[in-house]
Protein backbone atom coordinates (compact mmCIF):
# COMPACT_ATOMS: atom_id res chain seq x y z
CA UNK A 1 0.00 0.00 0.00
CA UNK A 2 1.56 3.70 -0.85
CA UNK A 3 1.02 5.73 2.46
CA UNK A 4 0.97 9.10 1.51
CA UNK A 5 1.08 11.87 4.90
CA UNK A 6 -0.99 15.08 4.07
CA UNK A 7 -2.52 17.91 5.58
CA UNK A 8 -6.00 19.52 5.83
CA UNK A 9 -6.57 20.81 2.24
CA UNK A 10 -3.88 19.17 0.45
CA UNK A 11 -5.03 16.31 -2.06
CA UNK A 12 -3.80 13.29 -3.48
CA UNK A 13 -4.52 13.18 -7.28
CA UNK A 14 -5.41 9.36 -8.76
CA UNK A 15 -4.92 9.18 -12.36
CA UNK A 16 -6.56 12.29 -14.52
CA UNK A 17 -9.45 12.29 -13.21
CA UNK A 18 -10.12 11.66 -9.67
CA UNK A 19 -8.75 13.78 -6.90
CA UNK A 20 -9.37 13.25 -2.96
CA UNK A 21 -8.65 16.36 -0.32
CA UNK A 22 -8.74 16.27 2.95
CA UNK A 23 -11.03 18.23 4.26
CA UNK A 24 -10.84 18.61 8.00
CA UNK A 25 -9.40 16.17 11.11
CA UNK A 26 -11.93 16.11 14.17
CA UNK A 27 -10.19 13.92 16.44
CA UNK A 28 -10.84 10.24 14.66
CA UNK A 29 -12.93 12.04 12.01
CA UNK A 30 -11.21 12.55 8.59
CA UNK A 31 -13.41 14.36 6.07
CA UNK A 32 -13.01 13.78 2.65
CA UNK A 33 -13.73 15.29 -0.83
CA UNK A 34 -13.79 13.10 -3.76
CA UNK A 35 -13.57 14.36 -7.18
CA UNK A 36 -14.38 11.86 -9.62
CA UNK A 37 -15.93 11.55 -12.99
CA UNK A 38 -19.57 10.17 -12.44
CA UNK A 39 -19.23 7.10 -14.07
CA UNK A 40 -16.43 6.25 -11.45
CA UNK A 41 -18.52 4.87 -8.28
CA UNK A 42 -17.41 5.59 -4.89
CA UNK A 43 -18.66 4.30 -2.09
CA UNK A 44 -18.23 3.98 1.51
CA UNK A 45 -15.71 0.54 2.10
CA UNK A 46 -18.09 -0.65 4.42
CA UNK A 47 -21.45 -0.35 2.43
CA UNK A 48 -19.49 -2.05 -0.61
CA UNK A 49 -18.65 -4.94 1.07
CA UNK A 50 -21.85 -5.36 2.39
CA UNK A 51 -23.54 -4.96 -0.88
CA UNK A 52 -21.18 -7.38 -2.50
CA UNK A 53 -21.59 -10.14 0.15
CA UNK A 54 -25.95 -9.42 -0.15
CA UNK A 55 -25.33 -9.94 -3.86
CA UNK A 56 -23.63 -13.72 -3.07
CA UNK A 57 -26.32 -14.49 -0.27
CA UNK A 58 -28.63 -13.49 -3.09
CA UNK A 59 -27.60 -15.92 -5.75
CA UNK A 60 -26.50 -18.85 -3.36
CA UNK A 61 -29.97 -18.76 -1.72
CA UNK A 62 -31.48 -19.77 -5.39
CA UNK A 63 -32.87 -23.33 -4.34
CA UNK A 64 -35.79 -25.29 -5.21
CA UNK A 65 -36.86 -25.79 -1.16
CA UNK A 66 -36.66 -21.51 -1.12
CA UNK A 67 -38.24 -21.39 -4.35
CA UNK A 68 -41.44 -22.67 -2.76
CA UNK A 69 -41.34 -19.81 0.28
CA UNK A 70 -41.78 -17.46 -3.03
CA UNK A 71 -44.39 -19.15 -4.35
CA UNK A 72 -46.79 -18.80 -0.98
CA UNK A 73 -45.71 -15.46 -0.83
CA UNK A 74 -46.36 -14.46 -4.41
CA UNK A 75 -49.90 -15.24 -3.93
CA UNK A 76 -49.97 -13.45 -0.65
CA UNK A 77 -48.05 -10.03 -2.26
CA UNK A 78 -50.38 -10.89 -5.59
CA UNK A 79 -53.63 -10.83 -3.20
CA UNK A 80 -52.24 -7.73 -1.48
CA UNK A 81 -51.95 -5.66 -4.78
CA UNK A 82 -55.76 -6.85 -5.99
CA UNK A 83 -56.86 -5.69 -2.23
CA UNK A 84 -55.65 -2.24 -3.04
CA UNK A 85 -57.01 -1.87 -6.29
CA UNK B 1 -40.93 -25.19 -21.69
CA UNK B 2 -41.10 -22.62 -18.46
CA UNK B 3 -43.74 -19.66 -19.89
CA UNK B 4 -42.77 -16.11 -19.50
CA UNK B 5 -44.15 -12.74 -19.26
CA UNK B 6 -43.83 -10.22 -22.01
CA UNK B 7 -43.07 -7.32 -19.99
CA UNK B 8 -39.42 -7.69 -21.30
CA UNK B 9 -39.90 -8.86 -24.37
CA UNK B 10 -40.44 -7.60 -27.73
CA UNK B 11 -42.22 -9.52 -30.63
CA UNK B 12 -39.79 -11.64 -33.25
CA UNK B 13 -36.39 -11.62 -32.74
CA UNK B 14 -33.86 -14.79 -32.01
CA UNK B 15 -35.49 -17.11 -29.92
CA UNK B 16 -32.79 -18.65 -27.58
CA UNK B 17 -32.79 -21.08 -24.71
CA UNK B 18 -30.44 -20.69 -21.64
CA UNK B 19 -30.17 -24.18 -19.05
CA UNK B 20 -30.37 -23.20 -15.68
CA UNK B 21 -31.08 -24.32 -12.41
CA UNK B 22 -34.61 -23.62 -13.12
CA UNK B 23 -35.05 -25.64 -15.75
CA UNK B 24 -35.08 -24.53 -19.53
CA UNK B 25 -35.73 -20.82 -19.82
CA UNK B 26 -36.62 -19.71 -23.06
CA UNK B 27 -35.29 -16.01 -24.18
CA UNK B 28 -35.09 -13.49 -27.28
CA UNK B 29 -31.50 -12.36 -27.85
CA UNK B 30 -33.03 -8.65 -27.96
CA UNK B 31 -34.01 -8.83 -24.47
CA UNK B 32 -30.65 -9.40 -23.13
CA UNK B 33 -29.43 -7.02 -21.05
CA UNK B 34 -25.71 -5.69 -20.82
CA UNK B 35 -24.49 -4.70 -17.91
CA UNK B 36 -21.10 -2.71 -18.45
CA UNK B 37 -20.21 -2.99 -14.94
CA UNK B 38 -21.56 -6.04 -13.65
CA UNK B 39 -23.12 -6.58 -10.79
CA UNK B 40 -21.28 -6.16 -7.35
CA UNK B 41 -19.37 -8.90 -6.42
CA UNK B 42 -19.65 -9.84 -10.28
CA UNK B 43 -17.99 -7.65 -12.27
CA UNK B 44 -16.96 -9.53 -14.70
CA UNK B 45 -20.26 -11.00 -15.99
CA UNK B 46 -22.06 -8.97 -18.19
CA UNK B 47 -24.81 -10.23 -20.32
CA UNK B 48 -28.31 -11.23 -18.10
CA UNK B 49 -31.74 -11.96 -18.87
CA UNK B 50 -34.67 -11.52 -16.70
CA UNK B 51 -37.79 -14.05 -16.82
CA UNK B 52 -40.59 -14.51 -15.01
CA UNK B 53 -42.76 -17.00 -14.84
CA UNK B 54 -46.13 -17.15 -13.94
CA UNK B 55 -46.06 -19.26 -10.77
CA UNK B 56 -43.92 -17.05 -8.89
CA UNK B 57 -44.77 -13.65 -10.38
CA UNK B 58 -44.15 -11.27 -8.81
CA UNK B 59 -40.77 -12.14 -8.25
CA UNK B 60 -38.75 -12.75 -11.45
CA UNK B 61 -34.96 -14.51 -12.34
CA UNK B 62 -32.12 -12.38 -13.51
CA UNK B 63 -30.07 -14.92 -15.00
CA UNK B 64 -26.64 -14.70 -16.03
CA UNK B 65 -26.19 -16.13 -19.64
CA UNK B 66 -22.39 -16.31 -19.64
CA UNK B 67 -23.05 -18.28 -16.36
CA UNK B 68 -26.50 -19.52 -16.43
CA UNK B 69 -25.92 -21.17 -12.76
CA UNK B 70 -25.33 -17.55 -11.62
CA UNK B 71 -29.22 -16.85 -11.56
CA UNK B 72 -30.71 -13.58 -8.70
CA UNK B 73 -34.42 -13.59 -7.78
CA UNK B 74 -35.64 -9.89 -8.36
CA UNK B 75 -38.78 -8.10 -7.63
CA UNK B 76 -40.27 -4.97 -8.70
CA UNK B 77 -39.52 -2.91 -5.64
CA UNK B 78 -42.93 -0.81 -5.58
CA UNK B 79 -44.54 -4.48 -5.18
CA UNK B 80 -42.73 -4.07 -1.24
CA UNK B 81 -42.59 -0.45 -0.86
CA UNK B 82 -45.18 1.34 -3.09
CA UNK B 83 -43.87 4.50 -2.59
CA UNK B 84 -39.90 3.55 -3.04
CA UNK B 85 -38.02 6.21 -4.82
CA UNK B 86 -34.08 5.64 -5.09
CA UNK B 87 -33.51 8.97 -6.45
CA UNK B 88 -31.05 8.19 -8.72
CA UNK B 89 -29.84 10.62 -10.53
CA UNK B 90 -29.84 9.93 -14.97
CA UNK B 91 -32.74 7.38 -14.66
CA UNK B 92 -35.16 7.17 -17.45
CA UNK B 93 -39.17 7.64 -16.52
CA UNK B 94 -38.80 4.29 -19.22
CA UNK B 95 -36.85 2.56 -16.90
CA UNK B 96 -37.60 0.10 -14.78
CA UNK B 97 -36.33 -0.52 -11.31
CA UNK B 98 -36.11 -4.12 -9.81
CA UNK B 99 -34.46 -5.35 -6.82
CA UNK B 100 -32.52 -8.52 -5.62
CA UNK B 101 -33.97 -10.44 -3.28
CA UNK B 102 -32.52 -13.05 -1.48
CA UNK B 103 -34.71 -16.14 -0.42
CA UNK B 104 -35.17 -17.94 2.74
CA UNK B 105 -36.97 -21.02 3.93
CA UNK B 106 -39.93 -18.95 5.68
CA UNK B 107 -41.65 -16.06 4.70
CA UNK B 108 -39.69 -13.95 7.42
CA UNK B 109 -36.58 -14.79 5.91
CA UNK B 110 -37.29 -13.55 2.43
CA UNK B 111 -35.37 -9.94 1.89
CA UNK B 112 -35.09 -7.44 -0.45
CA UNK B 113 -31.62 -4.97 -1.33
CA UNK B 114 -33.60 -1.87 -0.94
CA UNK B 115 -30.13 -0.35 -0.91
CA UNK B 116 -28.64 -1.36 -3.98
CA UNK B 117 -31.38 -1.63 -6.33
CA UNK B 118 -30.84 -2.39 -10.08
CA UNK B 119 -31.79 0.44 -13.14
CA UNK B 120 -32.56 -1.09 -16.76
CA UNK B 121 -33.01 1.07 -19.38
CA UNK B 122 -35.32 -0.83 -22.09
CA UNK B 123 -34.40 1.21 -24.67
CA UNK B 124 -30.66 1.16 -24.34
CA UNK B 125 -31.03 -2.71 -22.79
CA UNK B 126 -28.36 -2.04 -20.33
CA UNK B 127 -28.63 -2.32 -16.62
CA UNK B 128 -26.66 -1.21 -13.41
CA UNK B 129 -26.57 -1.65 -10.36
CA UNK B 130 -26.44 1.52 -8.03
CA UNK B 131 -25.36 2.04 -4.35
CA UNK B 132 -27.53 4.65 -2.92
CA UNK B 133 -24.69 6.52 -0.99
CA UNK B 134 -27.30 8.35 1.87
CA UNK B 135 -30.36 6.32 2.20
CA UNK B 136 -32.16 4.95 4.47
CA UNK B 137 -34.17 2.03 2.29
CA UNK B 138 -32.06 -1.13 4.14
CA UNK B 139 -29.74 -4.13 2.64
CA UNK B 140 -32.06 -6.44 3.79
CA UNK B 141 -35.80 -5.61 4.05
CA UNK B 142 -38.28 -8.37 4.81
CA UNK B 143 -40.95 -8.79 1.96
CA UNK B 144 -43.62 -9.45 3.57
CA UNK B 145 -43.26 -6.33 5.49
CA UNK B 146 -46.56 -4.45 5.59
CA UNK B 147 -46.63 -1.07 6.19
CA UNK B 148 -49.82 -0.14 8.61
Amino acid sequence: MLVLTRKVGESIQVGDDIRLTVLSVQGQNVKMGILAPREIAVHREEIYAKIVEENRLAASSVSLENARTLLDIGGLLNAEKEKKR
Amino acid sequence: MIQTDESFSKKGGNKQVVECPLGEIEYDEEDALFFPEGLYGYDQTHRYVIRSQKKYFPFEWLICLEEPTLIFPVIDPMVVISDYDPRVIDVESSDAIRVIVTMGSSAESVTANLRAPIIISREKHQAKQVILTDSLYPLRYPVMKQPN
